[in-house]
């Protein structure tokens, strides 16, 4: 169920960190229900243009746009190295995020059921493993029912098989109608899921589109071809253009 | 919701919290004023024991009661203006904090009247009513046995009809504490010790003549008893008595003076006084007295009359009987010089005798010294006494009320009591040589006021010096190889230059008011330098000086330590003993607790603190003499200047 | 493992479906309960964190030694809150700041600041409910040892003689009960310092690096610069008292001689301005924490 309406829309997106300039005049629309994977090399400015659109920082210049319902919680969040604060159980954790959007300790455990880490809520945090964690992270995220939930990077490190996983309960929250927004290096699973990719390289989006689009303009029929031919010059180099958010 | 109502309970519960708090602010520190108590359960202050038991039974004096922030015990004034005066002195606030409550005798509805010495006479008992209050009747007639004193009342009327009287004007609180009463300092106190010199040489000047008057009679030539001599002898001459031991017992009724000669013995019927004199300007010169009867108590048929109503009537009927070699009654000028004298009771006995001369003495007790009574005993007499030997008796120099007394350069050895002093005030005990006393060596009790001990050399004795009373001297002394030093039993005493060297316990406090000045002494070598038995914290201090103590001279400041010393203090009493004590006793933990420890000294349990110890001995000449000066060792230089040159 | 993971979240999809989600638009809750929320999470943090407990047994073992070895809770509340004062104004703020100093900066690192960042959350309310969760342990750690000392002296009595009549003269509970909420409120103000250290900086080593120097500062640097600058003449006579209530130290035993020894002690010069020393506490805490607040929201 997608509907086109953008439900985000960042304009004309400068992030400057003193003098390096880390993204260039990014414009992006991100439709209502729709999984968007941003995709690039390291040091393109992924994680930067993600926590612009979350509205984490500000941009140096530019305009962010939120269009969806108003409500509690309208954007939520998983960090790349998501971490909890040690001595609290998941279940813990969860009611404290669900306190502050006005939930009560039923809706934490919905929310942990929901990424399947109900066997695991009496657990501390700081015993849970990686993918475990992420899970927690992601659960964390949907606290709120927000529209929108941004995932940075949500299967680094993580085995194949819980990498799936992570990415199927994201698949899972774009059908009940939230909007997902992710950047990604697993290309495969990002093919699986995206509705629209963008593709960033050094501060600026060189690519976006549906992944048949994508596929068509390059005459390719993956993803890493897409991204071969997107990227110009050497992937063997990694382009640093200053500090990476 | 519940958790609207947690949130709830916690904001009322700080609400609660912070009016609590702000009303702790607001409150009054304590209770209300406390009430007044029984002026006898007070720590009493303004007249000595005798000056009380002087003043007949329906006597009233007017008296206050103060209760202080930082003392804890309830402080009895005799006269509002005694504490007026005290709460002047400098210290006053800092060792007692500020008055909390303030009670004076009220003469309303008490039908008060004053005697012939001006002491107030009450029908009924005085109620105590709040000072800042009353009414005060000041310049009238109205004496305590100390003085000029205010007397109360609540009632104005009352108040101006005493005045009418008694004369006076009427004032309130404020002017009582404004006016001006006689007051004793420290330089008071050095004055009156010059004065009191020169009172005892003038008395041996006096005296000086009796021993060189015209001979008249010669016993063995023209009598053969020196009684028949000084029967026949005509006033102011001399009966000679030549070498020769004379059997008799003697009553000397004229002014004579009796001279023996080289080897000149006396001896008496072991059955009473050998000599006994009642007239006065009597001198006895050069004679050696024995064979004096054991009575010390309770003697039969005293030649004075003993008024039954006296207060010490029952003490003067067991003592002033006493066998003596000399028993002197209202013999004024007496002269007693070059005398020997050996005694199961005392020595010499003089009653009612003012102005005696005792030079040259030598008085020797019983074996067992718990058996005699004195060297000699002085009652209601005044005297000096000089260059004398007291040896071996129960109290070597008994003195009882015998205000003005001098005894200076005697020795007295091996007594129980080398020098003891009831109810005499103003006398000068000064370079005596007291050594040997198994039970104390100077004892002056209850509670005389202005007496002087200074420059004695006082050594062995179980207690060494024990002088008590207010406004006592006590300067100048050796105190030394005792088990107890130097007993603190006064109030607004003052205790300078003396050296406590030896002891097994220096000083030990017992008076319960910390309004002593104790500066510029010496403490080495005593086990324990000073204890405290009782009350709040003492400050051994004054102007930024101090004593000097052996193992409190650390690192130097100036002239003094950097450091208080506190002797009562577990690790600072062990500086002089104990290795390693004076590491420890900087450790920023002690110091910390130490930084503040001055302050509300009269709300601190028992102790001592010197604020400014000495960086070395201060009085070196008479610690040299003890042999004890190089183990005073002195504070570490901070500074290092080169010593090369 | 993964496959029972997503079994799982096979029946959990279901379960999903059925309630179906509700993403109408839902009202943030209230500020005040906002406020409990991090309240309670930073009670819950202190009390579970060891080194809390055992910091508070190691201030309640110095506190309780130096009343004992001093003897003075034998004398009465005035000379133990005397004895007190000087060993409190150096551990208190130690362990002030041992309480705050990583408050903020724990959440920063961990990057759960970013992730608060998307809850309706406001910079204030954080440092604010940050603030008051420690404020309880903290008051805790200082309040139940200075409970006991005061038992302690009701519990100890000196031998006064009983020949003579005594009283309490100004000793009283209450100057013991000022002591303490003075004692309270200049921790509360050294806290906040730390949490606008722990907001401020970036990393723990910057962070202990900061505490110290604020220790240092507040222990020592601001007493000597003020007696310096009164030495020096910079600081008149008769400003010296409004100077010193400059030091949160010197704030805090002026008004405790203010308000508990001198009513013991008598009269002599004015010993502090306690007027402006109560503000000087109040003008730290608070403004400690709006640095935090605008450090949290850059």
């Amino acid at each position: 169920m997608t509907d086109t309406s953008p439900i985000l829309e960042a304009r004309g997106i400068d992030h400057d960190y003193g003098t390096v300039s880390v993204l260039q005049d990014v414009s992006v629309t991100i439709p209502k229900g729709s999984v968007t994977a941003l995709i690039g090399p390291n040091g393109a400015g992924k994680t930067t243009l993600i926590r612009d659109l979350a509205g984490l920082h500000e941009p140096t210049a530019g305009e962010i746009t939120y269009h969806g319902p108003e409500t509690a919680r309208e954007i939520g969040y998983l960090p790349q190295h998501p971490a909890f604060r040690p001595g609290f159980t998941c279940r813990e954790t969860l009611e404290f995020y669900a306190s502050l959007v006005g939930d009560d300790e039923a809706a934490a455990m919905e929310h942990l059921s929901r990424v399947g880490l109900e066997d695991a809520a009496e657990r501390n945090v700081e015993a849970l493993s990686g993918g475990m964690t992420r899970l927690l992270g992601i659960a964390q995220a949907t606290i709120g029912d927000p529209p929108i939930i941004v995932l940075d990077e949500p299967g680094s490190g993580l085995d194949p098989g819980m990498s799936m996983h992570v990415f199927d309960v994201a698949s899972e929250l774009a059908d009940e109608g939230i909007t997902i927004l992710l950047s990604s290096h697993d290309l495969e699973l990002v093919e699986r899921i995206a509705d629209e990719v963008l593709v960033l390289s050094d501060g600026q989006i060189v690519q976006r589109g549906s992944m048949t689009e994508l596929r068509n303009r390059f005459g390719v029929d993956s993803l890493w071809s897409v991204y071969e031919n997107a990227i110009g010059g050497d992937l063997d180099t990694v382009r640093v253009q200053g500090e990476h958010a | 919701m519940p958790e609207l109502s947690t949130t709830n309970v916690f904001l009322g519960i700080f609400v609660v919290v912070v009016l609590g708090s702000a009303g702790l602010f607001v409150v009054e520190g304590g209770t209300g004023p406390p009430d007044p108590v029984s002026f006898d359960d007070t720590v009493q202050v303004g007249l000595t024991v005798e000056a009380t038991g002087e003043v007949g039974g329906d006597v009233e004096l007017p008296r206050a009661q103060v209760f202080y922030s930082q003392y804890e015990y309830v402080v009895g004034y005799y006269g509002v203006e005694t504490f007026a005066e005290d709460q002047r002195q400098p210290e006053h606030e800092q060792r007692f904090g500020h008055p909390l409550a303030i009670y004076v005798t009220d003469y309303s509805d008490t039908g008060v009247e004053l005697t012939d010495e001006g002491h107030p006479t009450t029908d009924s008992q005085p109620e105590w009513t709040d000072a800042e209050t009353a009414w005060y009747v000041i310049g009238s007639d109205a004496e305590t046995p100390a003085g000029d004193t205010a007397v109360p009342f609540t009632d104005r009327d009352d108040a101006d009809a005493f005045a009418d009287e008694y004369g006076g004007d009427v004032h309130g609180w404020e002017t009582v504490l404004e006016t001006e009463y006689d007051r004793d300092d420290a330089t008071v106190a050095r004055d009156r010790v010059d004065d009191h010199r020169q009172l005892a040489d003038e008395r041996a000047e006096a005296t000086a003549d009796l021993a060189e008057r015209e001979p008249s009679v010669v016993v063995g030539e023209d009598t053969e008893t020196i009684q028949e001599a000084v029967d026949e002898a005509p006033a102011n001459t001399t009966v000679v008595v030549p070498d020769g031991t004379y059997e008799e017992t003697v009553e000397i009724d004229r002014p004579l003076t009796i001279a023996g000669d080289e080897n000149t013995t006396v001896r008496g019927d072991d059955n009473s006084s050998v000599f006994t004199v009642t007239a006065e300007r009597v001198a006895i010169r050069d004679v050696a007295i024995d064979g004096v009867g054991d009575t010390t108590r309770g003697g039969d048929g005293i030649p004075v009359d003993v008024d039954d109503e006296d207060w010490d009537a029952t003490f003067t009927r067991d003592y002033a009987g006493t066998d003596a070699g000399i028993a002197a009654y209202t013999a004024d000028e007496l002269l007693v010089q070059n005398v020997h004298i050996e005694t199961p009771a005392s020595g010499i006995l003089t009653y009612g005798t003012s102005d005696a001369a005792v030079r040259n003495v030598t008085v020797i007790g019983p074996d067992d010294p718990t058996d005699g009574l004195a060297g000699i005993l002085t009652f209601q007499s005044s005297s000096v006494i000089e260059n004398s030997t007291f040896d071996g008796t129960a109290n070597g120099v008994y003195l009882y009320r015998s205000p003005t007394t001098v005894v200076r350069s005697n020795t007295i050895v091996d007594n129980q009591l080398g020098v003891h002093l009831m109810h005499t005030d103003d006398s000068l005990l000064t370079d005596n040589e007291v050594h040997g006393q198994p039970y104390t060596g100077i004892y002056i009790m209850t509670g005389p006021e202005r007496n002087a001990v200074v420059g004695n050399t006082i050594r062995d004795s179980s207690t060494g010096l024990s002088p008590g009373g207010s406004d006592t001297y006590v300067a100048d002394n050796v105190i030394e190889d005792s088990r107890l030093g130097l007993r603190v039993d006064t109030s607004s005493s003052i205790y300078e230059g003396n050296v406590i060297a030896g002891n097994e316990i220096g000083a030990d406090v017992t008076g319960m008011l910390p309004t002593n000045r104790v500066v510029d002494n010496d403490f080495v070598g005593n086990d324990e330098h000073a204890t405290v038995t009782t009350g709040p914290l003492r400050i051994w201090s004054h102007d930024g000086a101090g004593n000097y103590w052996q193992g409190g001279a650390g690192v130097a400041d100036g002239d003094h330590a950097d450091r208080s010393y506190t002797p009562t203090n577990d690790v600072d009493k062990r500086l002089h003993t104990t290795d390693g004590t004076p590491t420890l006793v900087r450790a920023p933990a002690l110091g910390a607790l130490e930084g503040l420890e001055g302050t509300v000294p009269g709300m601190r349990t028992g102790s001592i603190t010197d604020q400014y110890p000495s960086c070395e001995p201060i009085n070196t000449d008479k610690l040299e003499a003890t042999g004890w000066d190089d183990q005073a060792w002195t504070c570490y230089e901070t500074t290092r200047i080169s010593t090369d040159d | 493992m993964s496959e029972d993971v997503s079994a799982s979240s096979q029946s959990a999809t279901v379960q999903e479906t059925e309630t179906g989600t509700d993403r109408s638009t839902r009202s943030a809750p209230s500020p005040r309960h906002r406020l409990g929320t991090i309240i309670r999470r930073e009670l819950r943090t202190v009390v579970r964190t060891r080194t809390f407990f055992v910091l508070a047994l190691a201030f309640a073992a110095v506190v309780l030694g130096i009343v004992w070895v001093g003897e003075s809770v034998q004398a009465g509340y005035v000379p133990t809150l005397v004895d007190l004062l000087t060993p409190l104004e150096l551990l208190v703020p130690v362990i002030a700041i041992a309480f705050g100093y990583r408050a903020i900066l724990g959440d920063e690192q961990r990057g759960e600041l970013d992730v608060l960042e998307t809850y309706p959350v406001r910079g204030r309310e954080l440092v604010f409910g940050v603030y008051i969760g420690r404020a309880v342990g903290l008051l805790v750690t200082i309040l139940v040892p200075l409970a006991l000392v005061a038992v302690a002296v009701v519990v100890t009595e000196s031998d006064a003689l009983t020949v003579y009549a005594t009283h309490t003269g100004a000793d009283s509970p209450v100057l013991f009960g000022r002591f303490v909420v003075l004692t309270a409120l200049f921790a509360l103000s050294v806290l906040a310092v730390a949490l606008a250290i722990s907001s401020i900086v970036s990393g723990t080593r910057s962070a202990l690096a900061l505490a110290v120097v604020a220790l240092v500062v507040l222990l020592v640097g601001m007493d000597l610069a003020i007696a310096y600058g009164f030495s020096a003449g910079v600081i008149g006579d008769s400003g010296l008292i409004y100077s010193l209530a400059m030091s949160p130290l010197s704030a805090y035993r002026g008004l405790v001689f203010e308000s508990a020894v001198v009513v013991a002690a008598g009269t002599g010069p004015e010993v502090a301005a306690p007027i402006a020393s109560l503000v000087s506490l109040v003008v730290w805490t608070v403004g400690s924490l709006a640095v935090a607040t605008w450090a949290l929201n850059r």
